[in-house]
C-alpha cells in the first residue's frame, strides 16, 4: 500500500526546540488585543519589586526622611506621616503584592486543581462530596474566611496568603471540574483507558496538559482577586505590620486624605496597575487559546 | 467451530435520573437487553441510526462503561469479575478506532508520544527499542516513520489520524478490535484506503472486528455476520448474505432502501419504480426516524 | 437524459478567486473557478475536504466567515446584477426576497435554539409582499417541504425536533423568501440513512416542481447521482470537470474524478441490494 504524501503544509515551527516554541507563543501574545499590555505590566512591576533595592532611595522601614513631605524632585511621590520616601515603600511593598498574588493563585490552584481533577474525572459518590464541599467554601465570602483566620492565628504573613487561598480555591476546582468533565469523555482519553494506561497518567499526562490554557487564564485572574482581598485587608489594618504593603500604606493615609493625598494616591494606583496587569493578561491568553474573529478581518457579510 | 472471545448476556443500559425516592421514574434504556456473541477471526457488524444504541453497546463491550444490567464476559470470565490482572490481559487483547480520527488523538501530544505511552505501559519495547517499535508500527499502518514521527495531530489529515490511531489499536496485538464508525468522517477516497489497511490487518493476524456502521455497502464487503438494531433492541441478525440479501424484518428493508449510490442511472431507475409504485399517498408525510414500517 | 438549459443563466461565476490569509501564508482556496446555474437546474459542486467548494458557495452568496483575505477577486452574477459588488442594503434586499438561499449541514447550530419554530419562520416570511396571515404561510411552507402535523411543530422548539424534521425546517425557512435558487451545503450529511434519502427526494421534488434552481455542495457522489443534473467537480480550489450527471459518471473525463468513481464505487455495490 503506497505512503499517504503528507496533506498539509508542515509549518516551520516543527523544531523540537522549547525556546522558539515560546518565542512563538510570546508572539502570539502580543498580537492579542491587550495582553501584550498585560504583560509588560507584569513584568515591570515584577522587575521592580524585585530590584526594589536598586529603586528605591531608602529601605523599606527607615523613618529618616522629613514627613509629610509632598512629591518633589528628591521625594518622588512624597513621604508618609512616618518620614518613609513613598516610593521606595511601594516598591518594597510591590514585593509582598505580588507575592500574595502569585502564592495565594498558585496554591488555590492546587488545592482547587485537585479537587477539581478529582469530582470531574471520578464523579459518582466522590465529585458528590467534594462538590458540596467546595460549594461550602464558595459561599463564605472571602474576607470573613481571612479575618476569621487573622483573628484566630494573627497577621503573620504567610497565614494570610493561606487564607486568602483558602478564600478562593473553589473557583479555580470549578473551572478544573468543567474541564475534566468535558475532557474525560473525548475519545482520546477513552482510548487512553482502553489501553490500560494508569489513571494517574491519564490525569496528569492526558487531560491535564488540554485543560492547562483555560486554567491559567483563571489562575492569572485569581493573582487579581488576591492583591484585591490583600490590599482590603491591609486597608483594615489586618495585614502583617511587619511587612509592607498598599493596602497597609492606604490604611496609613486615610486619615490625612486632605493633607496628603499622595500617601492614597500612589499606592492606590499600584493596586490598579498591577490588577489591571494580570487581567489584561488574563484576557490576552484567554484570547490565544480561544481565537475569535480580529477585529481587522474585512466584514464581508451584510 | 465458534470461539467466543468476548460475549453479551442481557445487556441493558439506561440512562435518566432516578426520583428521590428511588425507581427508575424516568430512565430511558439506551441498550435493552441485548444478547451477543463475537467469535475469535470473525467480523461482526453492528448497524442502526442514531439514537439505536450501537456506541453505547460499545463501550460496554470495551468495559469503558458497566452495564446496568447484564454481563460482558471476556473468553468466559465476566468483567464484573476481573482482577487488576484480568484487566491487563483484557486490554491487550481488545482495542478500540472511533469516529472522530481528530478527536482520538491527544492535541498535545506528538505522534511518538502516543504510541510510546501504550508501549511502555504493556512493555512492548524498552526505552531503547522505542524507536524502531514506533516505526514499525507507522510503516504497518501505511505512514512514513521519517515524516510522520514527531507530528503533532493538527498537522495530519483525517485519514492520517485514523490510521495513527489504528497503529495505536495495533500496537497492543490485541486479538479485537471494536470500531465504531471508523470511516464516516473520512473523505471518500480515504474511506477506501483505511478500509484496505482495517482488511489486510484483519488477515493478515486473524483479528476479530466487531464494526459498527450504518454504511452498508461497507457492511456487505467485509462482515461475516450482521446485528441490526433499533431504539437499543436487535430487530434482526444473522449471516451478512442473508441479512442484506433476504432481510426478514421491515427496519432492515428500509435501510437497504434508503442507500444511495453512486450512479444516477440506478437513480433515476429506482425513483421511476417508486413513482409507479406510489398510491395517492400525499408528500407530506410526517418525517419519522427510521421507523419500521 | 437531462434536457440542456436553455437561456442565460441564473447565476454566473467567472474566475472566482477566495485567497485566504492562515498564520501569514496565503492559502487558495478557491483559484480561478467558473459555474453556470440556469433556471430550473440543480447543479452539485462535488469535492473533497479542502477543495474549496464550501468556501466557493460562501463567497458567492457573500457568507463568508470573518476570516482574514487576501484576495477575493472575480464575478458573481446573479439575474444580471454583480452580487460581489453589491451594496448591502441591495443584498439584504435579494436576500428577502426572490434572491438566493442557503441551507447548511447542521441545523442545530443554525436554528436559534431560544425561539419556538414559528417565530423564526416568521422572521424569514416578515419582509414578503404576500399578506396572508403568517401561521398560515408557514404550516403551507412546512408542508411543502414534507412535514405533517404542522400546527403542533410550529410550536416546538429546535431541540424537540428530530434531526431530519429540523433540516427541513431550515429548508421550509429557506423556502420561505421564495429564492430563485437555493444553495445548500452538505444538506444530508448529519442526518441517518433513511431520513437523508427522504429529505433528497424533497430537495428533488422541490426543484422539479417549482422550478428552483439548486446548487449542492456536497462529497457525497450518492447524493449528486440522486438529485443534480450538472455536475462541477473540485480539487485544490479549481474545477477539474464539468458535465451532465450521466456523462460525468459514465465517462469522466479526468483522472481525479476517475479516481474519485473508482474509490466511491470500491465501497459501494451497483447491484442493488435488497430488492429480491
Amino acid at each position: 500500500m503506497s505512503v499517504e504524501p503528507s496533506a498539509l503544509p508542515v509549518p516551520q515551527s516543527l523544531s523540537r526546540s522549547r525556546v522558539s516554541a515560546s518565542v512563538d507563543l510570546l508572539r502570539r501574545l502580543f498580537r492579542t488585543r491587550f495582553g501584550g499590555i498585560g504583560a509588560i505590566i507584569l513584568v515591570v512591576i515584577s522587575l521592580s519589586s524585585i530590584f526594589a533595592p536598586l529603586f528605591a532611595t531608602t529601605g523599606p522601614t527607615d523613618l529618616g526622611s522629613p514627613s509629610m513631605q509632598p512629591p518633589s524632585l528628591q521625594y518622588l511621590l512624597g513621604t508618609d506621616s512616618l518620614g518613609r520616601d513613598i516610593r521606595s515603600v511601594m516598591l518594597y511593598a510591590g514585593r509582598s503584592s505580588l507575592t500574595i498574588g502569585f502564592c495565594a493563585a498558585g496554591m488555590a490552584f492546587l488545592i482547587g486543581g485537585t479537587i477539581g481533577a478529582l469530582a470531574g474525572y471520578f464523579r459518582g459518590a466522590v465529585a458528590v462530596v467534594l462538590l458540596r464541599v467546595t460549594d461550602l467554601f464558595h459561599t463564605l465570602p472571602a474576607i470573613i474566611i481571612v479575618l476569621f483566620s487573622v483573628s484566630l492565628l494573627g497577621a503573620n504573613f504567610w497565614l494570610q496568603v493561606a487564607a486568602v487561598a483558602l478564600a478562593i480555591w473553589p473557583i479555580e476546582a470549578r473551572i478544573v471540574y468543567g474541564q475534566f468533565i468535558t475532557l474525560s469523555e473525548r475519545e482520546f482519553i477513552l482510548a487512553a483507558r482502553a489501553a490500560g494506561l494508569s489513571t494517574a497518567h491519564i490525569i496528569f499526562r492526558e487531560i491535564l496538559p488540554n485543560a492547562l490554557p483555560t486554567v491559567i487564564v483563571q489562575v492569572s485572574l485569581d493573582a487579581s482577586t488576591a492583591i484585591l482581598i490583600e490590599a482590603g485587608l491591609g486597608f483594615l489594618g489586618l495585614s502583617d505590620p511587619t511587612v509592607p504593603s498598599w493596602g497597609e500604606m492606604l490604611n496609613r493615609g486615610q486619615e490625612f486624605l486632605e493633607l496628603a493625598w499622595w500617601m492614597s494616591v500612589f499606592p492606590g494606583m499600584a493596586i490598579c496597575v498591577a490588577v489591571l496587569g494580570f487581567n489584561l493578561f488574563a484576557d490576552g491568553l484567554s484570547e490565544m487559546f480561544n481565537p475569535r474573529a480580529s477585529a481587522k478581518a474585512p466584514k464581508l457579510q451584510s | 467451530m465458534s470461539n467466543p472471545i468476548l460475549t453479551g448476556r442481557s445487556i441493558v443500559k439506561s440512562f435518566g435520573a432516578r426520583g428521590w425516592f428511588g425507581g427508575a421514574a424516568n430512565a430511558k434504556r439506551a441498550v435493552d437487553t441485548i444478547d451477543l456473541d463475537v467469535n475469535e477471526g470473525e467480523t461482526l457488524a453492528i448497524v442502526g441510526e442514531s439514537g439505536s444504541g450501537k456506541s453505547t453497546l460499545a463501550r460496554m463491550l470495551l468495559g469503558l462503561s458497566k452495564p446496568t444490567s447484564g454481563d460482558v464476559a471476556f473468553c468466559g470470565q465476566s468483567i464484573r469479575s476481573f482482577a487488576s490482572s484480568d484487566w491487563t490481559t483484557f486490554r491487550k487483547a481488545v482495542q478500540p478506532i472511533f469516529q472522530d480520527p481528530a478527536s482520538s488523538l491527544n492535541p498535545r501530544m506528538r505522534v511518538h508520544t502516543t504510541l510510546a505511552n501504550v508501549l511502555l505501559r504493556h512493555k512492548l519495547a524498552t526505552r531503547a527499542t522505542l524507536d524502531r517499535a514506533i516505526s514499525d508500527l507507522l510503516s504497518a499502518v501505511g505512514l512514513d516513520p521519517a515524516q510522520f514521527h514527531d507530528r503533532y495531530p493538527h498537522q495530519l489529515s483525517g485519514g492520517q489520524q485514523q490510521r495513527i490511531a489504528i497503529a495505536r489499536a495495533m500496537a497492543v496485538r490485541p486479538r479485537l478490535i471494536i470500531a465504531d464508525e471508523p470511516l464516516s468522517s473520512l473523505d471518500m477516497s480515504v474511506q477506501a484506503q483505511v478500509l484496505d489497511l482495517l482488511v489486510s490487518l484483519k488477515t493478515s493476524r486473524n483479528l476479530g472486528l466487531v464494526l459498527i456502521s450504518h454504511d452498508l455497502n461497507v457492511v456487505d464487503a467485509i462482515s461475516d455476520r450482521v446485528i441490526v438494531m433499533y431504539l437499543g433492541k436487535i430487530v434482526e441478525a444473522g449471516p451478512t448474505r442473508q441479512v442484506l440479501g433476504n432481510p426478514a424484518s421491515d427496519y432492515t428493508r428500509s435501510l437497504l432502501a434508503a442507500k444511495l449510490v453512486a450512479d444516477p442511472h440506478i437513480a433515476r431507475a429506482r425513483r421511476q419504480a417508486m413513482d409507479a409504485a406510489r398510491t395517492s399517498t400525499p408528500h407530506s408525510r410526517p418525517d419519522q426516524q427510521g421507523a419500521p414500517q | 437524459m437531462t434536457p440542456s438549459p436553455s437561456g442565460p443563466p441564473l447565476l454566473s461565476a467567472r474566475d472566482v478567486k477566495v485567497h485566504l490569509r492562515v498564520h501569514g501564508r496565503i492559502v487558495k482556496a478557491v483559484d480561478g473557478v467558473d459555474l453556470d446555474v440556469h433556471r430550473g437546474q440543480c447543479v452539485g459542486i462535488v469535492g473533497e475536504s479542502g477543495s474549496g467548494k464550501s468556501t466557493l458557495g460562501r463567497a458567492m452568496t457573500r457568507l463568508l466567515p470573518n476570516v482574514e483575505l487576501a484576495e477575493l477577486s472575480g464575478s458573481v452574477t446573479f439575474g444580471g446584477e454583480d452580487v460581489l459588488a453589491m451594496a448591502p442594503d441591495a443584498l439584504r434586499a435579494l436576500r428577502r426576497h426572490r434572491g438566493f438561499s442557503m441551507v447548511f449541514q447542521d441545523p442545530l447550530s443554525y436554528l436559534n435554539p431560544t425561539l419556538r419554530i414559528d417565530r423564526q419562520l416568521a422572521e424569514a416570511l416578515r419582509h414578503l409582499p404576500d399578506k396572508r396571515p403568517v401561521q398560515q404561510k408557514s404550516e403551507e411552507l412546512l408542508s411543502q417541504v414534507g412535514l405533517g402535523d404542522t400546527a403542533r411543530i410550529l410550536r416546538l422548539y429546535p431541540h424537540e425536533l428530530s434531526g431530519g424534521m429540523r433540516q427541513r425546517v431550515m429548508i421550509a425557512m429557506a423556502l420561505a423568501p421564495d429564492p430563485q435558487m437555493l444553495v445548500a451545503d452538505e444538506p444530508t450529511t448529519a442526518l441517518d440513512a433513511t431520513v437523508q434519502y427522504q429529505v433528497i427526494q424533497t430537495l428533488r421534488r422541490i426543484n422539479k416542481e417549482r422550478h428552483l434552481a439548486m446548487l449542492i455542495i456536497t462529497h457525497d457522489l450518492g447524493m449528486v447521482a440522486e438529485l443534480c443534473d450538472q455536475v462541477y467537480v473540485m480539487h485544490g480550489g479549481r474545477v477539474v470537470e464539468s458535465a451532465d450527471v450521466f456523462t460525468l459518471f459514465d465517462a469522466p473525463k479526468n483522472d481525479y474524478t476517475a479516481s474519485l468513481l473508482a474509490a466511491a464505487r470500491r465501497l459501494h455495490q451497483t447491484k442493488a441490494l435488497g430488492t429480491a
